[in-house]
């Protein structure tokens, strides 16, 4: 290995030097290589002899961290007979390798709880289910051919054939979201002018994203390569009198689709569309191409075919943007209306106007419940009409404006406001949250969830969101005066998800289920009917009606059967937090943990007795939240002055409550209890086990607890990799 | 699925076979661990095996391929044994049949370890139960002569090479085990063993009809290998050299491939260049149940060059050549663990951190 790390500006990736150079246990991976963000490794994935895909037992990758960490790490492989014919992967990304599609959420999530161990395992399972062929499953939607780009391309319904007319287009940040339709539309006037070309290649077998072209050149050759003859056709477009006439005032947009199958035998299943934009006019790509000749004349423009058309070198000088190409949905929903009782004012903002936003959104402002801020910084694609309050003629807008704009076609008072931004990234004078009474997350993200829970400066915040199945319903919300924070109460709640046995089931559907929409990797979304969302999404306007009406915390899950259409509420119990900060560090302790610990202490005595601890981290803040004290596991030992906590059955117990939990809860540390002469302080011995952890748990990246239950107080000690540990005591007072 | 389980005891052999229906077979088990020395890195063979086994007392078959140290150490410590009360009673591990060579009985002049279970698998033969012995020369009819027992009511606890092993089979264990050695021969001075050494074995697993193959070499040398291959392909028994993990004989020696030691890479005799190359199989997986690998040149196994050999294989199958002391690390080797499935063997890679801390037990916390 040689070493340069320190000049990394990313912490994650000097968390992965640490952990692959400091793991306890063999970490099945090998640094190679640091080179300030970039590390090279050997992965050794676990692999059956039977391979779908011949990955090897050691794969050289390289990854590629953002200064900074502020998106997802490349990850190259090194091997230079890597197999290309992978799904999920994109060819040729450049010189540095293939580049692997491993992460399929938003990074500003994914980060939240992406140790180094996590994302060193991570790779080793995408490699083993690559191999054993379980990364790409039948069922899922085939892989779009080419990566998403920066314009947008609403196409019709339907096979994608022409002519196409252009009917709207909108443009926001330099980006344009344009929409073609079969037939002209009269309210269309006044719309740039593009210039449409269209062809379709033959069927294509579906495999690797083929790299996206950035010249014609490339477009071309790739077209060649998949058996089409675009050029010959583009030629004659070209020099078409249609196309003559208008060249000079007309922009080219090139579309070319591509019908897709599974097997070379197989029927087409979809078709996908290309789009490209050369630069310029119509007249100047025809120069460019040598094909036409543009004269003018005063003021007067005629475009003509050249007579003698000069063969062009290098088409790779022309260069094409690539627009991201959706398809809508057949025109086939219908909104569902349904009345809710009109309830008093309050100023609130929606952060997500997506199924959730726009449906709670527009019920609780049929109420009358107050003005609406909406801030979310998507636009509406065709698919979300199935389940989002927008109508077809929405598509291509900003949601947050067609939100606003259909909440104020509601009423006279026209007073519900659109920002199209991503909150995490507003200026906080600028979201105007602290302005509002509550702030409700529609937005099902965990980034926001801790946004909202550190920002000081809002009055309340609540968060709406579903299970991942569809079928439940959560609401969590802050009481009035902010006593018990979000993230608290969402760290409770994975805990009554991992442990309430009417609860069984809840988070259990997270990341499957999903189907793809778009052309990214990471376009997902679920399939879900629409009265199911229009059921949970009436019962949480209901409830949020009478959230605004009261100051107390709520805590409530709603089941519903889809089968019956039963719906079962269940209150979650929430405690108070006993919060500790450092510089870098903030935990806040259940005081409910404190009880189970007194209890079990209680129960013991005069043994000691303890156990681990369980909890919610990020790592991105530095919040540690310990939700739970389990007790011992049955071949602990027990003595009245000393406790060696044992382990058997408890791997399963902590990975059955980190699957309960899609993942969020975790073992967080261990406490035991000291007897009635002994104040709950470390003992040599204690700091023996605390040093065990270190050992264990530091090179892995995560947080690690010691709680020591005495008679009248409970003693902590929290430890987190480059971090500065935090000790506290709390008291018992208040607990028993 | 069932697991193989090959243990981290340097130049020594225990392997732990754990079917998917809970039948337990163990060949060899040699706790070499010093507890006095807390560099050494070899793992504690009986508490490893005592987690295997959980709440069970008694493993169907125990194999003990040879008598050497390296194959039976503290055996006598660890295992109920019939032959003696004193070697009963206690948390020991009771044995439901032991399978031995024929010399691991008529052999004499042994001493320790191997007395002790001579001693046991005599008293288990003369009994009639509870063994089964491997190969039948003339001197093994003679030892049940000189004890008056008629040796035709010995038959059913024998096996010759080449025949099925009866306490296992495909239909309700989805395993079978084909002993290859020790094989006789007949002479014209009667039936003699060729070679007076070890058992070597062929496990056939079958799982979703995915058969996996697994060859246990024991300490044999080349020319008993040579001999193994040249009467499997006379009696055209080919597929039952066909291995998918291969334990390589004797550490890493190079005595095992041929005469001579080769000055980088051991180059083995023909016969056994046809079981490595072609009878290996597809991505097949290599054991070297040894010490690391020097890099220079040494007279104990495992020696260097041998090792560069199979690891032309191992590279040239696209599979993996594995040496137990240094798996995962040479720093911190464990158990290497071999899962057997539908598509074949796989080697079982658990990082640690958080899931190590919760699968084991903490150290001693308290308010003294």
């Amino acid at each position: 290995m040689t070493a340069g790390v320190s000049e990394a500006s990313s912490k994650l990736a000097q968390a992965v030097v640490g952990y692959l150079t400091r793991s306890v246990d063999h970490p099945f991976a090998t640094l190679i290589k640091a080179d300030g963000c970039e590390l090279d490794i050997e992965i050794e994935p676990e692999l059956a002899q039977d391979r779908v895909v011949p990955i090897q037992p050691v794969e050289p990758l390289r990854l590629v961290f953002s200064p900074g960490d502020v998106a997802s790490p490349l990850v190259l492989s090194l091997r230079a007979d890597f197999p290309v014919g992978l799904v999920h992967t994109v060819r040729d990304r450049g010189a540095d390798g293939l580049s692997l599609c491993v992460w399929e959420e938003a990074w500003q999530d994914l980060s939240r709880t992406l140790t180094a161990q996590v994302l060193i395992e991570r790779l080793r399972d995408w490699l083993s289910r690559t191999a054993s062929g379980l990364l790409h499953q039948d069922e899922q939607g085939l892989e779009p051919l080419i990566p998403g780009t920066a314009h947008t391309l609403i196409v019709p319904a339907g096979e994608p054939v022409g002519p196409w007319h252009l009917v709207g287009a909108v443009e926001h940040e330099e980006r344009w979201t344009i929409c073609l339709d079969t037939h002209q539309r009269s309210d269309s006037e006044g719309l740039p002018r593009f210039a449409l070309f269209s062809t379709v290649l033959p069927s294509q077998v579906h495999g690797a994203l083929h790299a996206r072209p950035y010249d014609l050149g490339g477009l071309l050759k790739l077209s060649d390569e998949l058996g089409g003859n675009l050029f010959t056709e583009m030629r004659q477009w070209i020099v078409a009198p249609e196309q003559l006439a208008h060249a000079a005032d007309h922009y080219p947009l090139l579309l070319v689709s591509v019908p897709k199958r599974r097997t070379a035998e197989g029927p087409d299943e979809a078709v996908e569309v290309w789009a490209y934009q050369p630069v310029g006019t119509l007249a100047d790509f025809g120069e460019c191409l040598g094909l036409t000749i543009t004269h003018r004349d005063n003021g007067k423009v005629f475009t003509g075919q050249a007579m003698l058309p000069r063969l062009v070198k290098d088409l790779s000088t022309i260069e094409l943007q690539g627009w991201r190409v959706v398809q809508r949905l057949d025109r086939s929903t219908a909104r569902a209306h349904s009345a809710v009782p009109e309830r008093a004012d309050a100023q609130l903002v929606a952060i997500g106007a997506g199924a959730i936003g726009s449906n709670v959104v527009m019920n609780t402002a049929r109420t009358g419940i107050g003005a609406w801020a909406i801030i979310d910084d998507d636009v509406v694609l065709p698919h979300n009409t199935v389940r989002q309050s927008y109508g077809d003629a929405w598509v291509g807008a900003p949601k947050a404006h067609a939100l606003a704009d259909q909440v104020n076609h509601l009423f006279v008072e026209a007073d519900a406001t659109a920002t199209r931004a991503d909150v995490l990234r507003m200026e906080p004078h600028a979201d105007k949250l602290a302005l509002a009474d509550l702030v409700v997350d529609f937005s099902a993200s965990p980034a926001v969830v801790a946004h909202l829970s550190d920002r000081q400066d809002i009055k309340r915040a609540a968060s709406i969101f579903f299970s991942p199945d569809g079928a439940d319903l959560v609401i969590l919300a802050e009481d009035a005066r902010r006593t018990t924070r979000l993230d608290e109460i969402e760290a409770q709640y994975f805990l009554a998800t991992a442990t309430a046995p009417g609860l069984a089931g809840h988070l259990d559907a997270a990341r499957i289920d999903r189907i793809r929409y778009a052309n990214a990797c990471q376009d997902l979304t679920r399939p879900l009917p629409p009265w199911q969302v229009q059921t949970l999404c009436g019962i949480a306007a209901g409830q949020l009606v009478s959230l605004v009406g009261s100051t107390a915390l709520t805590a409530v899950i709603w089941r519903l059967d889809p089968d019956s259409g039963g719906i079962v509420p269940i209150a979650l119990p929430i405690s108070p937090v006993h919060r500790h900060t450092s510089v870098d560090l903030r935990i806040a302790v259940s005081k409910s943990v404190l009880t189970m610990m007194a209890d079990l202490r209680a129960a013991a005595a005069p043994n000691e007795t303890g156990g681990v601890l369980v909890g919610t981290f990020d790592i991105i803040r530095g919040t540690v939240n310990i939700v739970a004290a389990l007790p011992a596991p049955p071949d602990s030992r027990q003595a009245p002055t000393y406790f060696v906590r044992g382990a058997r059955n408890l791997r399963p117990i902590i990975e059955g409550m980190a699957a309960k939990t899609a993942g969020r809860l975790h073992y967080v540390g261990e406490w035991h209890s000291h007897p009635v002469h002994a104040a709950a302080r470390p003992s040599r011995d204690d700091e023996t086990v605390f040093a065990y952890l270190s050992r264990h748990l530091d090179p892995t990246d995560v947080p690690y607890a010691m709680m020591i239950c005495g008679e009248r107080e409970t003693w902590l000690r929290v430890a987190w990799q480059g971090r500065v540990s935090l000790e506290g005591t709390m008291s018992h007072t208040n607990e028993q | 699925m069932h697991i193989v389980r090959f243990f981290n005891i340097g130049n020594a052999d225990s392997c732990l076979i754990e079917l998917e229906n809970g039948r337990l077979a163990l060949f060899d088990f040699a706790d070499m661990r010093n507890k006095d020395d807390a560099s050494d890195k070899r793992c504690d063979l009986e508490k490893e095996l005592r987690e295997c086994l959980g709440d069970d007392k008694e493993i169907d078959v125990v194999a003990f391929t040879h008598l050497d140290t390296d194959h039976c150490n503290r055996a006598k410590d660890v295992f109920h044994l019939e032959h003696a009360a004193k070697y009963q009673g206690g948390d020991r591990i009771k044995i439901k049949t032991m399978w031995v060579p024929a010399t691991a009985i008529l052999e004499e002049g042994v001493e320790g370890q191997a007395r002790t279970l001579r001693a046991e698998a005599r008293h288990r033969f003369i009994e009639g139960k509870g063994i089964r012995v491997f190969s039948r020369p003339d001197a093994l009819d003679q030892f049940l002569r000189d004890r008056d027992i008629e040796p035709s009511k010995r038959r059913n606890l024998i096996s010759d090479a080449g025949t099925l092993c009866p306490e296992f089979n495909l239909a309700s264990d989805s395993v079978e085990f084909f002993a290859h050695s020790p094989f006789a021969e007949h002479t014209d001075n009667g039936v003699i063993v060729r070679n007076a050494s070890a058992l070597f074995v062929q496990a056939t697993f079958e799982v979703q009809g995915r058969a996996t193959k697994l060859i246990l070499s024991a300490d044999v040398d080349h020319e008993t290998i040579d001999g193994i291959v040249r009467v499997t392909r006379y009696h055209k028994n080919d597929t039952r050299l066909e291995w998918d993990i291969n334990n390589v004989p004797h550490h890493s020696s190079y005595t095992s491939l041929a005469e001579e030691k080769g000055a980088e890479e051991t180059d083995p005799v023909d016969r056994l260049r046809w079981l490595y190359e072609t009878q290996g199989r597809t991505a097949g997986i290599l054991v070297s149940t040894s010490d690391p690998i020097p890099s220079e040149d040494t007279t104990q196994p495992p020696h260097r060059q041998a090792v560069n050999y199979y690891k032309r294989v191992a590279r040239d199958l696209g599979g993996q050549f594995i040496v137990t002391m240094e798996h995962p690390s040479k720093t911190s080797p464990k158990p290497l663990v071999i899962e057997i499935g539908g598509t074949g063997a796989k080697v079982r890679k658990a990082a640690g951190g958080t899931p190590a801390v919760i699968a084991a037990p903490a150290p001693r916390a308290g308010s003294l």
